[in-house]
């Protein structure tokens, strides 16, 4: 990199930074959606915790962002792995300001879960079952009791907006640790999130088609395709809301390249389906399932 | 459900308590719930009620449902229901007692079949009974080979003549004597060998960072630092401390053990299963800390132990050394069980290793994945590969294509004049699908090469 480049990185930082991120399209809250959004809403208001459960790309994480916008709530999330550690959840005190001046207020480094408890925002535990024990236990106070032992301070008391939601997924179980009890006892309310009906997926696709004029039976074909996945028996993991978001957006922006909308969906759909999905039987393909799929519904 | 309850108070008082009760007593519901769910309910419902000026049925059955585990939330549905409908509760009754099965569980336990009545079978193929090997016909023996065993300097032979020596005393005494002089030995080499492991993933001296803990700063490091430099308090900073930290990375392990009839033909008084279980016996056993899983397989696939699943390791390696102390006879009881109707020797991992790629595939991505897979890789007829066979070196390359390390751990038998013909092309194609190739002739050499192997990943 050179020293010019090097020089303009901090002004670039500076201007990128927002007060908080925005959903740029709209969330449909419809069927599932609307339910568990209004389970969400009724959980924070009564300080009972949720969790969402459900496969990847359903999602689970724009609700709780949706969440934290409409109720005007800072944001904060930290996606549990094992390398996530109690010091980086709460925070650590700098040894060298230590040093200075002692473990003072000043020397001490928040991490995000006490940001959200002193600032009063929404901190979105994403893949909470991927949590270490070690991370679990330091979640016990703060999600029940809304307080957390901070040592020589004492006792820090979270702001009377804090919220806490939780996010896993019931496939996902790699790496996983079996949550403890008393964890499980402090999550009040467990909203399960499955993929969408046919009529709130095709509204979800076209939201998140960039001009919004793309034609009735492309969407309708992106979407037959997406589900032909979760019904085939051989697949494990189907092709997510998400995926076809993806394939409904370079289709819609790529659609002039190409004859027809089938010849865009052909070129794109094996790329952006396969990425997540994972076949049974080892000795098949998913690619070999997706060009069937394509086959039979692009024919 | 669309009723309307506007003066909702006391049907909650009433519907609140009688469905942790039931849900309590519900044999389906195996973790209960806690007094922290009923107090939740009534939290959510508050919301509702403020909202609308009422509570619907719909709204009761809700909160049932949302405030119990997902696996829960089915039952729970039914049982919300089946109070506000006011029917009994369905499935709380206590079942018969079966005298039989209780006069079973009074009767004496045999605890050799039991020691083996792990696992689960699959794949059961049907077809004519194989007669098992009798190492007093043995017509491999003509054959000369030279592969050897040991578990350490001096100790070769030593190992060697008690195996051969005892293994075919039909006294149980002197079996579980040779079983005990075996898991002493081979756990000796394990004790070594996990030591150098550990050497491996010494700590590792590195600058703080934001979010390490500072528990683990090295202080002495940290001080030397800092007036080597010759800094002030004033001037230090963050990255001035060291922090000590053993960085590992987690690792599954399953453990693939054929124990079909070839493996239990001897050359020179000692078969594969011989070879094998020295070599594996200290591999797992230095290994345990890991999440491992261990499946046999003949005819038939036995899953020893789940990956997830908690076991103890001792009784593990007795049920490993059994079948180096006790007869093929024996052995073929107990997995053929009782019944007589299942073929049993036969040569099918396809199930084991198609469990093996499942399981290690859902392990984690940040878990190194390692398959070992401890065979003498008579696998197919010479010039014959069937589909079913195909199938296998194709799990063996999906393995390497997922990150999953394969190692081929191979009897030195296997190389031999006898099964030579049967295992060379069998052995390409396994290396051709990616495999690490490690011989078992010897442990201790074994488990060096297992540690460089290591080393690489």
């Amino acid at each position: 990199m050179s020293d010019g480049e090097e020089l303009r990185f901090p002004e670039l930082l500076q201007k990128s930074i927002v007060d908080g991120i925005r959903i740029e399209n709209q969330v449909i809250l419809k069927g599932q959606y609307d339910m568990a959004y209004r389970l969400l809403m009724d959980s924070i208001d009564s300080n009972v915790t949720p969790c969402l459960v459900g496969p990847p790309g359903v999602g689970k994480s724009l609700l709780a962002r949706k969440v934290a916008e409409d109720t005007g709530r800072g944001f904060y999330e930290v996606f549990f792995d094992e390398n996530m550690t109690p010091s980086r959840l709460i925070g650590a005190f700098d040894p060298a300001l230590v040093v200075r001046r002692g473990r003072a207020v000043e020397s001490f480094e928040p991490g995000s879960l006490m940001r959200a408890m002193v600032e009063g925002g929404l901190f979105v535990a994403h893949e909470l079952n991927r949590a270490t024990e070690f991370c679990q236990n330091s979640l016990i106070a703060p999600l029940e009791e809304r307080h957390y032992h901070l040592y020589p301070f004492g006792m820090i008391k979270a702001h009377e907006n804090f919220a806490f939601i939780a996010t896993q997924n019931p496939i996902e179980t790699s790496g996983t640790y079996r949550l403890s009890r008393v964890l499980v006892d402090r999550i009040g309310c467990w909203i399960r999130l499955t993929y969408p009906d046919r009529e709130t997926e095709i509204e979800i696709l076209r939201v998140n088609a960039p001009a919004f004029n793309m034609a009735e039976k492309t969407i309708n074909k992106i979407y037959e395709i997406v589900n032909d996945t979760r019904q085939n028996s051989e697949l494990e993991i189907p092709a997510s809301p998400r995926a076809g978001i993806y394939l409904t957006r370079l289709v819609d922006r790529y659609m002039e390249r190409f004859e027809d909308d089938n010849a865009a969906i052909r070129f794109f759909a094996p790329s952006v389906l396969s990425k997540e999905m994972r076949v049974r039987d080892p000795t098949k393909s998913v690619e070999g399932i997706i060009n069937e799929i394509l086959e039979k519904r692009l024919e | 459900m669309t009723e309307l309850l506007h003066y909702p108070f006391t049907i909650v008082r009433y519907f609140v308590p009688e469905f942790i009760h039931r849900m309590r007593r519900s044999r389906e519901v195996v973790e209960k719930p806690s007094p922290r769910q009923g107090i939740a309910m009534c939290d959510l419902l508050m919301p509702r009620y403020m909202r609308k000026g009422d509570l619907s049925i719909q709204d009761l059955v809700d909160v049932a449902v949302h405030t119990s585990k997902v696996d829960n939330q089915g039952i729970a549905q039914r049982v919300a229901l089946e109070i506000l409908m006011d029917v009994e509760e369905s499935d709380s009754e206590l079942p018969e007692l079966d005298t039989d099965a209780l006069l079973g569980l009074m009767a004496p336990r045999n605890e050799e079949k039991l020691k083996f009545e792990f696992g689960e079978e699959n794949d059961v193929v049907q077809g004519e009974i194989k007669p098992l090997y009798d190492s007093e016909d043995d017509i491999f023996r003509k054959f000369s080979s030279k592969p050897d065993i040991g578990v350490g300097p001096g100790e070769d032979e030593l190992i060697k003549q008690a195996i051969k020596e005892y293994k075919n005393r039909r006294d149980r005494a002197t079996r579980l004597k040779l079983a005990e002089f075996l898991k002493l030995k081979l756990l000796n080499l394990a004790i070594q060998f996990k030591r150098k492991m550990e050497f491996l993933n010494r700590p590792i001296i590195r600058p703080y960072q934001y979010g390490d803990d500072p528990d683990d700063i090295d202080e002495d490091r940290s001080l030397e630092n800092i007036f080597d430099q010759g800094k002030t308090a004033d001037d230090v900073s963050y990255d001035d401390f060291f922090i000590r930290k053993k960085e590992k990375r987690k690792k599954a392990i399953i453990f693939i053990l054929d124990i079909s009839n070839t493996m239990f033909y001897q050359l020179e008084g000692l078969t594969s299963i011989h070879y094998s279980v020295m070599s594996l016996v200290p591999l797992i056993w230095s290994l345990q800390e890991e999440r491992y899983g261990l499946v046999f397989y003949e005819s038939n696939s036995h899953i020893h132990k789940e990956l997830h699943e908690e076991q103890d390791i001792d009784e593990i390696v007795d049920g490993l050394l059994y079948l180096v102390t006790s007869t093929t006879g024996d052995v073929e009881k107990i997995f053929k069980g009782t019944q007589g109707t299942q073929t049993w020797g036969g040569t099918m991992p396809t199930m084991s290793l198609r469990w093996a790629l499942e399981t290690l595939r859902d392990a984690g991505d940040r878990t190194e994945k390692i398959c070992f897979f401890f065979s003498d890789f008579v696998l197919d007829e010479p010039g014959v590969l069937t589909p079913e066979k195909a199938e296998n070196y194709a799990i063996i390359g999906k393995m390497q294509d997922l990150g999953i390390h394969v190692v081929a751990c191979v009897s030195p038998l296997a190389k031999g004049g006898v099964f030579a013909p049967y295992t060379e092309n069998v052995l390409k194609m396994v290396q051709e699908s990616g495999a690490e190739m490690i011989e078992t002739e010897k442990p201790s050499d074994f488990l060096d090469r297992v540690q460089e192997f290591l080393e690489q990943i």
